[in-house]
């Protein structure tokens, strides 16, 4: 039942369940739909293989993009308190707490993951005492002590060796995590917690260490200063050492600084820099929108408390675009998205929300269904693992595979003769000739991007970009079109080329060359467009050489036809296609043929993927199933619901159109029908009556006693049916359809339209 | 060791031993209020003045450097009457003054520990605060209570701050409450029982005294009057726009190294002062524009500074423009367009823009009706309006057909966090909110350049 309602209905409920819950863990067993599909677990285990591949590439290239800011922000974190001495201290000259402002985008749910991999990053490198103040401790100043401190104070701090009192002493004060620390942790949320507690648990944690292992030195020194002056400098400098060891910084991050009220981030910065002394606290604060934000929450008066410098995060775009580069437009990943699907993603992050994180949760949700839904799919593995899986086909997957339309489509459509029944009947056959379809899709991925790139780095150079800037514009031409070569854009980008000088032509395909030839296992019809295209270079090179032999047709012929006598626009039309006829030089004949020869091996390179045979192995491109799970109209779903209840609930007596109203649907659905037929206010009276009438239709028992009551039953319907009206209209408003007002007295508002 | 002592040691000095100069007045009224360590003191000062003026300095100092008992107590952290007080309990300088406070109470972050005083109300405090004193034999001398930004009481609890002006009263202490405040005395009267204050103002320092405080700044490689003639040069700039203490020692710190510069690589003599000044003037003019605002750090505007010198002009441009730019999702900035043209759009014109066939008005009517109007919508600043007609706005403006899909739903809100819209308050939150625009005309119309989207043909002012 359940699975039938799932088929034939859709539901915002409808959901994939493959996130491990921390507590009580799903199984993904059981959301598979087993019974009808056997294989389903054999490519569930295929899908985690492939998406591990991919998840690891998408860690990778999440820690490559943001290394460089990050290193330079540890580096500030790091040194900002260097230049800190006692003297200045005391007198006060350093008010300013640095901060370190990171400029992040408007992408907020991608953030928490960037800055846990900050926070991880500080912790191992600059400190152990790094607390992340998230928005929901932001209410008041004090639960935003309260979290910071209890952030702080259960950190773990490794410990030393050191003699025995002390170390004890010390461990009393850090048990290193585990229950009695939390514990202590709610008893004292119950105390006041103060930055003067906090000023007070470093100085004693801190100078306890400083006292016993980095001060005996230090009161040694100080003696010797008193004896010796030209000491001075050096114990100094011994001094900064000890304390840069020995007093960690406070790093302390505010995600999201727009979010956190005006007044409670002024009150804790005027906290911390009234610290500032005791404390080596650092702010690291997140921005969405620009720097001017911060004039905007903060007063002058504060804002000159800190001491800023700027960080700005890669724009989300950059972003996706190496995301795509790598992930979705890669030869190696063999999971593909169709041109429908491939949009869509990309239109959902350009349009609606920037945010990488939605995106990749897409692109998995795309990478799910294909697995669950297609058969085919269990051939769709990384290019090294295709002789492995194929051979270890059975008979059963055969003939499961044997059964997908897409198959069969293939099978009449481009095999020929004999070898269509072998297909249908001979496994080993069968087998092998998969392997060899898979593969050729494989090599066919392989060469298309790169004569893609080569395109696309040819047509970069070109005026007004027909291609496109970004390589997802021409791979999405690809993925579209049935051919790329037959779209006006690459014929006017061939023509823009057709007009290019020497001087700008030949670095091109020699950079060009140099781009496609880095990538690995080049196949044999790449290798030939290098081949030809470094001939023509060479020509180009030495475009002296070139025979300076004009083709047959000259001049001479065109001027002999030239009439006598004719009509003045006749003539002006043969003048002017004699002009375009003018004489070629050697330079341009070598570009027109090597332009046509790069338009020939485009057109044998760049096929539409979508007419590869048996591409259905590896293209995703059933937009309808995921559109709803992935972009949620809820508003759209309630009203399908509420006015096709029977496509919803799967009941027979339901079924209708949209207009109708049938008395056996639920109430809360007649009243939402009667409703849509009033105006701005609606009659509670009107509307119940209407009600009372829909329904005691449907009651042919009660037909003869309404009969004799006639219409006085009417006027006044029975408790229960008044009952029922009234939860369909509160549930109604439950739904944000309408609600009460003070305009007119038995009248609702309606807020739909 | 008596005040009076110290006081005949350095009898013409009230520097605190040299830390704090140019308050000797208030440093001298000061000390003859408290008088010697066991005195009665006036039960309560009331210390006010403009930011930067050496306020909490100078108290600190003083508290400091006479070592006298004090709790000094930063009223922003306490935001209840009880976190105050036991604040204050908890803080009492039990031991004896001269140890240092780094063993005075070691177990104190220690939730459970006993000696960790609880309090509750004013009567419980003056009581705890009386036996405390006496148990560890405070009362011998002047205990003081510092309370720094004590505007922050005026808000918590309406008897606190007359119970403690009257501390030394109520308790038969003697103690002595000092407020530290930015604003006038007569800003606090809001209730009653308040006792007077002794009231001390610090005045703003004067152009000469921000040169000598300025100079101590000076930096070890540097004479002292090569740097006060610096000093001198940037006052002579900055003074007029700021007299910020805290800013204009960030200033003269981000602009030495210029100053220093030709003197470092003996281009010209220290004594050079006509060069010297025409060397650093463009940079300070530069800095001029970008006083208060705190954007780069030392480090960070030098390496700007480099890039400018480097390629001229053409990198002001690149560093001007990131300053407000945001990028947002395409139907996000179609979304704050929307609520632009809502927020400063009259209602009843809305149906000119945005309606197909809208009964046109002849100019004559529509100059006649402009008349009417009062003055621009720009100068009367944004006006709420309900979602639905930003959204019945939004969907006339752009072209295609948009799925009023949960991602357009989000996006409002999250342009509400990001400052750009802000809700505002109505009775019905959920089902009918209302929306502000927050955002300045020129930020919108960069925001419509980039789609296209010409907004002036838009706006009801601008026709």
């Amino acid at each position: 039942m359940e699975i039938m309602s799932t088929d034939t209905a859709t539901s915002v409920s409808k959901g994939c369940f493959a996130f491990k819950g921390s507590t009580r863990r799903a199984k993904e067993r059981d959301y598979l739909p087993t019974s009808t599909d056997k294989f389903v677990l054999n490519r569930l285990q295929l899908y985690k293989e492939v998406w591990d591949e991919l998840h690891l590439h998408i860690n990778l290239l999440r820690s490559d993009l943001n290394a460089k800011i990050f290193d330079d922000l540890i580096n500030f974190a790091a040194d900002c308190h260097k230049d800190r001495n006692e003297e200045t201290l005391v007198s006060g000259a350093i008010g300013e707490i640095p901060t370190a402002i990171l400029i992040t985008g408007v992408n907020t749910p991608d953030h928490s993951i960037m800055f846990s991999n900050l926070d991880s990053m500080l912790k191992s490198k600059v400190t152990p005492l790094v607390a992340r103040i998230l928005t929901k401790d932001c209410s008041r100043i004090s639960t935003l002590i309260a979290s910071l401190v209890s952030q702080l104070t259960c950190v773990a701090m490794p410990q030393d060796d050191e003699d025995g009192e002390e170390a004890a002493s010390l461990q009393r004060n850090d048990t290193s995590g585990d229950s009695p620390i939390k514990l202590k942790v709610q008893a004292r949320n119950k105390k006041s917690i103060t930055m003067s507690a906090l000023v007070k648990w470093y100085s004693q944690k801190y100078s306890v260490n400083a006292g016993h292992s980095g001060a005996s030195p230090r009161k040694k020194l100080k003696r010797d200063n008193d004896l010796n002056g030209s000491v001075e400098s050096e114990s100094w400098i011994n001094m900064i050492d000890d304390r840069s060891k020995d007093k960690p910084l406070i790093i302390v991050m505010l995600e999201d600084a727009e979010s956190i009220s005006p007044g409670v981030l002024q009150d804790f910065i005027c906290l911390c820099s009234s610290h500032l002394v005791s404390l080596p606290i650092v702010l690291v604060m997140g921005i969405a929108t620009a720097v001017t934000v911060i004039h905007q929450l903060l007063p002058s008066s504060v804002s000159s408390l800190l001491c800023m410098q700027k960080y700005q995060a890669p724009p989300a775009s950059r972003y996706l675009t190496q995301l795509l580069d790598r992930i979705v437009m890669a030869p190696e990943l063999p999971f593909k998205l169709g041109p429908k699907v491939f949009h869509f993603l990309l239109d959902i992050f350009l349009y609606h929300d920037f945010s990488i994180l939605n995106f990749i949760m897409g692109f998995q949700h795309c990478m799910m269904e294909h697995y669950l839904s297609n058969p085919l799919s269990l051939l769709c593995c990384l290019k090294s693992d295709i002789s492995k899986r194929t051979s270890h086909l059975t008979h059963a997957h055969l003939e499961e595979i044997r059964r997908q339309p897409a198959f069969m489509r293939y099978v009449e459509k481009h095999v020929v003769g004999a070898e269509q029944a072998k297909l249908l009947t001979d496994d080993t056959f069968t087998r092998a000739h998969l392997a060899e379809s898979v593969g050729g899709l494989h090599r066919y991925h392989a060469r298309m991007f790169a004569a893609l790139h080569f395109l696309h780095h040819l047509s970069l150079e070109l005026p007004r970009l027909p291609l496109g800037k970004q390589f997802r514009e021409i791979y999405s031409l690809c993925l579209t079109g049935d051919h790329v070569c037959d779209c006006d854009s690459y014929k006017e980008a061939l023509a823009l080329l057709r007009m290019m000088s020497l001087d700008d032509l030949c670095p091109l395909l020699q950079s060009g060359l140099e781009l496609i030839s880095k990538w690995k296992d080049l196949s044999e019809e790449i290798e030939k467009l290098i081949l030809d295209v470094s001939g023509f270079i060479c020509r180009l090179k030495n475009i002296d050489k070139e025979p300076d032999v004009e083709p047959e047709g000259s001049i001479e012929e065109g001027v002999r036809i030239l009439p006598q006598r004719a009509k003045l626009h006749e003539l002006k039309e043969r003048l002017q296609s004699l002009s375009h006829r003018r004489y070629k030089s050697p330079y341009e004949r070598l570009r027109d043929e090597l332009i046509d020869c790069l338009d020939e091996h485009f057109r044998s390179l760049l096929g539409s993927p979508l007419l590869q045979p048996l591409h259905e192995i590896l293209y995703f491109n059933d937009l309808s199933t995921v559109k709803e799970q992935i972009k949620a109209a809820p508003r759209c779903s309630t009203q399908r619901a509420l006015v096709q209840p029977g496509k919803y609930l799967n009941c027979v007596c339901c079924q209708c159109d949209q207009e109708s109203i049938v008395p056996t649907m639920p109430d809360l659905c007649i009243v939402y029908k009667l409703h849509l037929e009033c105006g701005s206010l609606v009659n509670l009276y009107d509307w119940l009556q209407a009600f009372v009438t829909i329904v005691a239709a449907e009651d042919p028992a009660g037909d003869t006693k309404l009969k004799k009551k006639g219409k006085s039953s009417q006027r006044n319907p029975s408790v229960e049916l008044r009952a029922r009206f009234i939860r369909a209209v509160s549930e109604l408003q439950f739904l944000g359809f309408i609600k009460s007002t003070r305009r007119k007295t038995d009248h609702v508002m309606r807020l739909t339209w | 060791m008596e005040v009076a002592n110290q006081e005949c040691m350095d009898s013409e000095d009230f520097t605190l031993g040299k830390t704090v100069i140019c308050r000797e007045t208030q440093i001298k009224t000061l000390l003859a209020l408290f008088g010697q360590r066991c005195h009665m003191t006036p039960g309560s000062i009331f210390v006010y003045g403009h930011t930067g003026t050496g306020k909490s300095l100078v108290i600190q100092s003083m508290m400091r450097h006479y070592k006298l008992p004090h709790i000094f107590i930063n009223c922003v952290e306490c935001s209840s009457l009880r976190f105050l007080v036991e604040e204050i309990l908890n803080n009492l300088p039990l031991q004896d003054v001269s140890n240092s406070e780094v063993d005075a109470d070691a177990d104190d972050m220690n939730p459970d520990n006993e000696n960790f005083v609880r309090c509750e109300d004013l009567t419980d405090f003056v009581r705890t605060l009386k036996s405390l004193v006496s148990d560890n034999e405070l009362g011998k001398e002047t205990l003081y209570i510092v309370l720094d930004k004590a505007e922050r009481l005026r808000s918590t609890n309406p008897v606190l701050l007359p119970a403690l002006l009257r501390l030394q009263e109520l308790s038969g202490l003697n103690i002595c409450t000092i407020l530290i405040s930015e604003i006038v005395w007569e800003k606090f009267r809001t209730g009653t029982g308040f006792c007077e204050p002794y009231c001390l103002n610090f005045p703003d320092y004067t152009r000469n005294e921000l040169m000598e405080i300025m100079v101590l700044d000076c930096p070890a490689t540097c004479e002292p009057e090569l740097y006060s003639l610096y000093v001198n040069m940037v006052l002579s700039v900055f003074h007029m726009v700021c007299r910020d203490l805290r800013e204009l020692r960030h200033i003269a710190r981000l602009n030495f190294d210029y100053f220093i510069d030709p003197v470092k690589t003996e281009e010209c003599a220290p004594s050079n002062t006509r060069k010297l000044w025409k060397n650093v003037e463009p940079h300070l003019k530069k800095a001029l524009k970008s006083v208060y605002l705190r954007e780069v750090s030392s480090r960070q505007w030098e390496l700007m500074q480099q890039a400018e010198l480097a390629d001229g002009d053409a990198s002001q441009a690149v560093v001007a423009l990131p300053r407000a730019h945001v990028e947002l999702p395409f139907y996000s900035k179609f979304l704050l367009i929307a609520a632009y043209l809502a927020s400063y759009n009259p209602l009843k014109c809305d149906r000119r823009f945005f309606a197909k066939y809208s009964g046109k008005k002849s100019r004559r009517m529509a100059k006649l009706l402009k008349k009417n109007e009062r003055a621009s919508n720009h100068l009367l600043g944004p006006k709420t309006f309900p979602i639905d007609r930003m959204m019945a706005i939004f969907y006339s403006i752009i072209d295609g057909k948009v799925v009023p899909s949960a991602h357009i739903y989000v996006q409002i809100s999250s342009l509400v966090s990001l400052h750009l819209l802000s809700q505002v308050g109505g009775d019905d939150k959920i089902s009918a909110p209302k929306y502000k625009c927050l955002v300045t005309l020129d930020f919108i119309r960069n925001i419509a350049r980039t789609v296209q989207f010409d907004i002036m043909r838009y706006l009801y002012d601008f026709l």
